[in-house]
């Protein structure tokens, strides 16, 4: 067998070899030699390499702080919780705390009669012979409670049994209960186990942003919302007290900010509280207290509307407030049934009169000056067709006018504010865009998520601070009288309409539906409040006690006084530091509209 | 030449041993205090969200009514008003004209004119 050296070896020569052989032999060695330091130094280059990749290798372990690849960060990531959501002021709305699940391996219990003892003492629901019961029938594994709070835990530890185990989880909490619930929507626990559970809203903003509350990463901010607590609590506060006053079914709220869309306060009753999770129900009857009659309840509402017919009509130029609209004989259209009012108002009133009086018969004489096609360019303009945009599932709603044909006699009827179903929310942000000097404002529920450059412009600003006169004569003197408070000026318009009776099949007028939408302050509107009443009565009245402006009205007049302070809005005062006497004080780019 | 070099090779050899091991010894500790630490901020931030939450829970809007009706006598608290706003000029400042600049007196100095008022006559 041949062997071969690494290290190359010259042949072995004899002592006997001649001189000419022995140069061909140091030939030969130095050949080899250099062959040899050759493959030793390849070999070395190759170690010091080695060393050198090894001495960076440990530079950088060295210099970092340990943690790059240690493998817990990644665990840590894995444990994110669903985000909070708070207000504009950074107050929670919702959040989440660890709870644990309880359960139990019987076969690994001590004493399973001991266990089940004490358990029945620590949990009430949970009776001692039904948990033995369990223990018996299922050894290897029995779930006892979903949720158990910390002091729970330390009681079942306490217990020393080692066959009863507790899992990890979340629990998400309201910690202002039924305030907002209709906003903040509602969740359910999507997987159960002992170790995990994870959350999923199933309405409100909740379901709205359900992706973004459970995203992962570092961009976890809370998601905040425009709706201002304070306000919020104002708001239900005496809309609650109102309509327990008023004997009513339910009602609406919203209060927002005429410039950028900002909802800071929206509130439908009856209302229900998240935390108790209680399931909708349409056999139990509570599907009511689930709807958002803010965003997702439509309704005729009849006189409020009269303002959109006002500001066509200054705005196409043919009318002026002080125009005269001849009011002395009912509007009849073709063969249907004569619009009129309620009691003679008078032979020619002005426009401006038409909505201080509220006359069915005014606005119907406008509009019959324009083609219906005209109205309702105009109507869709102020987004009433379409969804408002606002962040919720719910309020993917529309305002409905029904399939038939815009008629002459339609239009009539939508313009004192029957025929078209519209939603408290589509009202808000057209009484907004009206007031604002004209721009379409876009509701929102969170706190400066749009832009708010490039708005559209829908009725001149010139119309805007004549619909604005308008409305506050409308408080001044009119149907919203009731409104005046001290401190602070306001405008608005009622609208009262009369349910349609399915049973009777006609309109029931012992069966309104009220409401008032309104601004404030008068000269420089900020914020726009729009309520609602359904079948409100003011039992204090000997006439009209169903009507908005002893319902609806005096409850916004309770809502701003109280809720102008808490928004900052100063009160109107003079020099002298007394405050103004509801005075009317218009001021436009082309000096002063109004007369005092 | 050759032995010194082995030598010094070796030496620079047993050195950077010793090194790589403390670091190694050093980053595993690190690791250890990390996830210790980790799981400490974890609680902490549990606990900091449950006391959070309670503390939402004790200050909400309803339960803070209900103590303003039943703290009335003491604290007088009324829910804010138009009334609450005043101008500048209504506001009592020290040295202003028509302002009695007693009132901004330091109680101590109140006290020495009582007890003055008390012992004099």
């Amino acid at each position: 067998m041949n062997r071969v050296n690494f290290r190359p070896m010259p042949r072995q020569i004899s002592p006997n070899d001649s001189r000419g052989q022995m140069t061909v032999y140091f030939k030969e060695e130095n050949r080899l030699r250099d062959k040899s330091s050759f493959r030793l130094l390849l070999l070395s280059g190759f170690f010091a390499s080695c060393f050198f990749l090894i001495v960076i290798k440990l530079t950088i372990i060295a210099g970092s702080d340990g943690t790059v690849n240690s493998g817990y960060n990644k665990k840590i990531s894995e444990y994110e919780s669903r985000q909070d959501i708070v207000d504009r002021n950074g107050n929670i709305l919702a959040t989440n705390i660890p709870v644990y699940s309880l359960y139990a391996h019987p076969e690994k219990l001590l004493d399973p009669e001991f266990a089940a003892k004490n358990l029945s003492l620590i949990f009430p629901d949970h009776d001692e012979n039904k948990l033995l019961k369990l223990f018996r029938e299922h050894p290897k594994f029995v779930f006892l409670k979903k949720s158990i709070t910390n002091n729970e835990k330390t009681q079942v530890l306490e217990l020393g049994e080692p066959g009863l185990r507790f899992g990890e989880r979340e629990l998400r909490i309201y910690p202002n209960g039924s305030l907002l619930s209709h906003v903040l929507g509602r969740t359910k626990i999507k997987e159960i186990s002992t170790t995990e559970s994870s959350i999923e809203g199933i309405s409100g903003l909740e379901k709205m942003f359900n992706n973004q509350l459970i995203k992962k990463g570092l961009d976890r901010d809370p998601l905040k919302l425009s709706i201002d607590l304070a306000t919020q609590s104002v708001l239900e506060d005496i809309l609650s007290d109102g309509i327990n006053f008023f004997n009513a079914k339910g009602g609406s709220g919203i209060i927002m900010d005429v410039n950028n869309g900002e909802v800071l306060a929206m509130v439908s009753l009856p209302n229900f509280d998240p935390n108790l999770r209680v399931k909708l129900n349409y056999s139990s009857g509570n599907n009511d207290m689930f709807l958002n009659k803010a965003v997702q309840g439509t309704y005729e509402l009849g006189s409020v509307l009269k303002i959109f017919t006002a500001a066509m009509a200054i705005e196409m130029g043919t009318f002026s407030p002080h125009t005269l609209v001849d009011v002395s004989q009912p509007v009849k259209i073709g063969k249907t049934n004569p619009i009129k009012d309620k009691s003679w108002i008078g032979d020619k009133i002005s426009l401006k009169e038409v909505i201080v009086k509220s006359s069915n018969v005014g606005s119907a004489r406008i509009i019959s000056s324009f083609e219906p096609e005209e109205q309702k360019k105009f109507l869709e303009s102020f987004g009433f067709f379409e969804e408002t945009g606002l962040e919720l599932p719910e309020a993917n709603i529309r305002s409905s006018v029904g399939s038939d044909p815009w008629t002459r006699y339609k239009a009539a009827m939508i313009a004192i504010g029957h025929g078209i179903r519209v939603s408290p929310l589509h009202l808000a942000a057209a009484y907004a865009t009206s007031i604002n000097g004209g721009l379409k404002v876009t509701p929102t529920i969170l706190r400066s998520s749009k832009n708010n450059n490039n708005r559209v412009r829908i009725i001149s600003h010139s119309t805007s601070i004549k619909l604005r006169e308008i409305m506050g004569e409308v408080v001044n003197s009119g149907t919203g009288k009731n409104a005046k408070i001290d401190g602070y000026s306001l405008g608005g318009k009622t609208g009262t309409a009369e349910k349609y009776d399915k049973k009777l099949n006609k309109f029931n007028y012992k069966k309104n539906y009220a409401s008032f939408a309104s601004f404030f302050p008068l000269h420089d509107p900020k914020y726009v409040v729009v309520i609602c009443l359904d079948e409100a009565s003011n039992s204090y009245k000997k006439t009209n006690k169903r009507i908005a402006g002893n319902t609806a009205v005096p409850l916004t007049a309770e809502i701003i006084s109280r809720v102008a302070p808490i928004l900052g809005v100063k009160p109107e005062m003079i020099d002298s530091g007394s405050l103004y006497d509801f005075r009317v004080d218009f001021i436009s780019d082309k000096g002063r509209l109004s007369e005092n | 030449m050759r032995l010194t070099f082995l030598f010094i090779s070796f030496l620079s050899l047993m050195t950077v041993s010793v090194w790589a091991y403390n670091v190694n010894y050093k980053a595993r500790s690190v690791i250890k205090s990390v996830k210790t630490l980790s799981s400490e901020i974890q609680n902490k931030e549990a606990r900091i969200k449950l006391l959070k939450a309670e503390w939402t829970y004790l200050n909400r809007p309803e339960r803070l009514n209900r103590l303003v009706t039943v703290h009335f006598p003491e604290l007088r608290l009324l829910a804010l008003s138009y009334e609450n706003y005043l101008l500048f000029e209504d506001i009592l400042l020290a040295g202003k004209k028509g302002t009695d600049n007693s009132i901004f007196e330091p109680a101590s100095n109140k006290q020495d004119k009582l007890l003055n008022e008390m012992v004099e006559p």
